[in-house]
C-alpha cells in the first residue's frame, strides 16, 4: 500500500499559514478567523487519518472461458479492520470488453468490520484472449488528505470463443480417404449405401447375393455398396486483409465461419487443418476429435492481421498440411491478390478448392446522389464478379456470404455449384 | 451504480452543481467585499476578480488555482478592514463561505474522474460539509467575540497569538509525525 498526500493538505497548510502570517502583519484579526477552519480542520485530518487495514481485498471471476456476446461477473470482495470513508475500486479494462452498468469505477463508504462486494458484468462482444488488467483500490481519510493506494493482481486471460452457426450440410470432398467416417465414397466396398447390382464371380460373398435379382435373371447377382469414409479438409483462413462491413469485419467473421466449419466437419469424425494465410503464417496438421477443435479455435483467438507487402504463395505453407485428396475450403474477403493467387496455384496442383467469399461488400450501397461513390462502388463490384467468374472457370467453386446472411446460404450454394447446381438452397 | 436500489446521481450533475455553487459563492464573497466600500473599490474590486477568475480556474482543472482564489477573496475582506475599527463579526461568515468554496471546487474537480460515488458517499458529504459549515461558524463567533472582549490588551492578545502560533505548529508537527508512524505495510 502505498500513501499520497492530497492536494488539499498541501493547499490547506499554505492558506493558513498566508492567513496567519498575514494576521501578524496586518494585525487584523479577521484573517485569524479566516484561518482558523483550516487550521482545525488540519489538525483533525493529521489526527484521525490512518491507513485501512483491509482484511479482505480479493478478485474473483467466474470462468475464463466463454462464447462471444456472453457476460460474466467478475466479483471482487473487501472488507477493512477500519472504517474506510470512501473506496475507490478502479478496474482499467483493456479495448473490447464493456461492463454492463458502464460503471468500471465505484465509490463508496465501508464501515469497520463490514465486507462489501462490487459485482461488475464484463461483456465480451467479440472472441479473442482477452487479459484483464490490474485492480485498483483507492482509500480516502475523512478529512481527504491523504490516499492509500493498493493494487490487486487481477490479470488473468480469459479466451472468448468465437459464436458458431447452426450447419446442416457442409462441402462434401470429392474424394474421401481410407479411414471409416460418414462420407460416402464413391468407390464400391463394405457399406450401407447401395451402389449397384452385378454378376457373381468366384470369390464373392455368398451372403451379398441379391435373390430377387438371381430369381429374375436365373444367375447369380450380387449386390454392391459404397464404404463410408471419412475426408479431410483444410479451412484456409485469409488474414492478409480486414474490412469492417456494418457491424463485424470480414476477419471477425471468417473466424466464426471457420470455427462453425471446423465444429460440423470434426463431428461427423473427418480430419480437419487449418492454414491461417496472412502476414503471418500459421497452419496445423489435419487431425479429428475434440482436441482438435480445441487446438484449431486457439489458433483461430489468436488471429489478427499482421501487414506485410512480403509477396507469398503456397510454396510456403508445409507441404503435410495440404494431404492429397484434401479439400480446401477457403474462408476470404478476395481482397488481397497474394491469397487469390495462391487459391488458383492451389487448383492448379489439383487440389480440390472451394471458397466462401466473406464479402466486405457493404450492405447498404452508396447513396445514389454521390455519383462517384456509386460508379466506384459498381465497378468494383463487377471485378469482383470476374473475379468469381474466373474461379469457376478453373474449378473451384464459389459463393459470396455476405453480412447478416446465414452462413448455411454460402455452404449450400457452394455445394450446389459444385453438384452441378443439383442442390438447391431451401 | 447506485447504493442498493438508491439510484446515485450523474457524476456530470454533481459536477456542475458544485462548480457552479463554487462560483456562486466566489462571486457573493468578491462582490459583498467589494460593495462595502467606496474608498478602496479598486483594490476591493481587483482581488475580487481575481478571486473569481482563480476558482473558474480551478474549477477547468488546475486545482491549485482554488487556493489562489481563497487567498484573494481573503484578502479583498481584509483590505476592506485595514485601518478599521474592532474586529468584524462578518469574518466568520467569510471563514465559513472560503471553506465551503474550498470543498466545493475541491468536490466539483474529484466528479470530473469516472468514479462513480454512491449514493450514501454523496451523503455522507453533504453531511459532513454542512458539520464543518455549522462548526466553522461557531469557531469564528467564537474567536470574534474572544477579539471583541480582549480590546485594550494589546499586549495579551499578542502573548496569547504567539502561544496559539507556536501551539498550531507543534501540533501540526506533532501529527504529521504521529502520521507518519502510523503507515505500516498493509496486506
Amino acid at each position: 500500500m502505498t500513501r499520497h498526500p492530497s492536494p488539499k493538505l498541501a493547499g490547506f497548510a499554505s492558506v493558513a499559514a498566508i492567513f496567519l502570517v498575514g494576521a501578524l502583519a496586518t494585525g487584523r484579526p479577521e484573517l485569524v478567523v479566516m484561518a482558523s477552519p483550516f487550521v482545525v480542520i488540519l489538525v483533525a485530518g493529521l489526527l484521525t487519518a490512518e491507513p485501512p487495514v483491509w482484511t479482505t481485498l480479493s478478485v474473483d471471476i467466474e470462468r475464463d472461458r466463454l462464447v462471444e456476446g456472453e457476460a460474466i461477473p467478475l466479483d471482487v470482495r473487501i472488507a477493512a479492520e477500519t472504517d474506510v470513508e470512501r473506496v475507490e475500486v478502479v478496474l482499467p479494462l483493456p479495448g473490447g470488453i464493456s461492463v454492463e452498468d458502464d460503471d468500471t469505477a465505484l465509490a463508496f463508504h465501508l464501515p469497520r468490520g463490514r465486507s462489501r462486494n462490487v459485482t461488475l458484468r464484463l461483456r465480451f462482444p467479440r472472441w479473442g484472449v482477452y487479459e484483464l488488467g490490474d485492480l485498483y483500490v483507492r482509500a480516502h481519510d475523512r478529512f481527504d488528505f491523504f490516499r492509500y493506494d493498493d493494487r490487486l493482481d487481477a490479470r488473468r486471460p480469459i479466451r472468448v470463443f468465437p459464436r458458431t452457426e447452426t450447419l446442416r450440410m457442409l462441402v462434401r470432398p470429392a474424394q474421401t480417404q481410407l479411414s471409416t467416417g460418414n462420407q460416402v465414397a464413391r468407390r464400391v466396398g463394405n457399406g450401407i449405401e447401395f451402389a449397384g447390382l452385378r454378376p457373381f464371380v468366384p470369390g464373392d460373398v455368398v451372403h451379398s447375393i441379391d435373390p430377387k435379382t438371381t430369381a429374375r435373371r436365373g444367375s447369380p447377382w450380387v449386390r454392391e455398396h459404397h464404404p463410408e469414409r471419412n475426408t479431410d479438409a483444410v479451412l484456409f483462413l485469409d488474414t492478409f486483409s480486414d474490412v469492417r462491413t456494418g457491424s463485424s469485419t470480414t476477419v471477425e467473421r471468417a473466424v466464426r465461419a471457420a470455427a462453425s466449419i471446423v465444429s460440423v466437419y470434426l463431428e461427423r469424425r473427418d480430419r480437419v487443418g487449418l492454414v491461417s494465410f496472412g502476414g503471418v503464417l500459421r497452419w496445423l496438421m489435419p487431425g479429428m476429435g475434440i482436441r482438435q477443435e480445441y487446438r484449431i479455435i486457439e489458433a483461430l483467438l489468436d488471429t489478427e492481421v499482421a501487414v506485410n507487402y512480403a509477396w507469398k504463395g503456397i510454396d510456403v505453407i508445409p507441404i503435410r498440411t495440404l494431404p492429397p485428396k484434401a479439400l480446401v475450403l477457403a474462408v476470404t474477403p478476395l481482397l488481397d491478390e497474394r491469397s487469390v493467387g495462391a487459391l488458383f496455384d492451389l487448383r492448379g496442383r489439383a487440389f480440390d478448392v472451394a471458397v466462401v467469399d466473406v464479402s466486405p461488400v457493404p450492405t447498404e450501397p452508396p447513396p445514389s446522389d454521390d455519383v462517384v461513390s456509386e460508379l466506384a462502388h459498381r465497378i468494383w463490384t463487377m471485378e469482383r464478379q470476374t473475379l468469381h467468374r474466373d474461379l469457376r472457370r478453373v474449378g473451384i467453386s464459389v459463393a459470396e456470404w455476405r453480412d447478416g446472411d446465414h452462413l448455411q446460404r454460402a455452404v449450400w450454394e457452394v455445394e450446389a455449384s459444385r453438384r452441378g447446381g443439383r442442390l438447391r438452397y431451401a | 451504480m447506485g447504493g442498493g436500489s438508491i439510484k446515485a446521481r450523474g457524476t456530470s450533475q454533481v459536477r456542475l452543481a458544485t462548480a457552479a455553487a463554487a462560483l456562486g459563492l466566489a462571486a457573493v464573497l468578491a462582490t459583498v467585499s467589494a460593495l462595502a466600500s467606496s474608498d478602496r473599490a479598486g483594490w476591493l474590486w481587483g482581488f475580487g476578480v481575481v478571486g473569481v477568475l482563480a476558482t473558474l480556474v480551478a474549477l477547468a482543472g488546475w486545482a491549485g488555482a482554488t487556493w489562489w482564489g481563497v487567498v484573494a477573496l481573503g484578502t479583498e475582506y481584509t483590505v476592506l478592514h485595514i485601518g478599521g475599527g474592532p474586529v468584524d463579526v462578518g469574518a466568520a461568515f467569510i471563514a465559513t463561505g472560503l471553506l465551503l468554496l474550498t470543498e466545493f471546487v475541491m468536490w466539483s474537480l474529484d466528479a470530473r474522474s469516472p468514479v462513480v460515488n454512491e449514493a450514501e458517499v454523496t451523503k455522507r458529504r453533504v453531511i459532513r460539509l454542512g458539520l464543518l459549515s455549522l462548526g466553522t461558524l461557531v469557531l469564528g463567533s467564537s474567536l470574534v467575540s474572544a477579539g471583541t472582549l480582549a480590546r485594550g490588551a494589546a499586549f495579551a492578545r499578542t502573548v496569547a497569538g504567539v502561544v496559539c502560533s507556536i501551539g498550531i505548529l507543534a501540533v501540526v508537527t506533532w501529527a504529521s509525525v504521529r502520521q507518519r508512524s502510523r503507515d505500516r505495510p498493509n496486506t
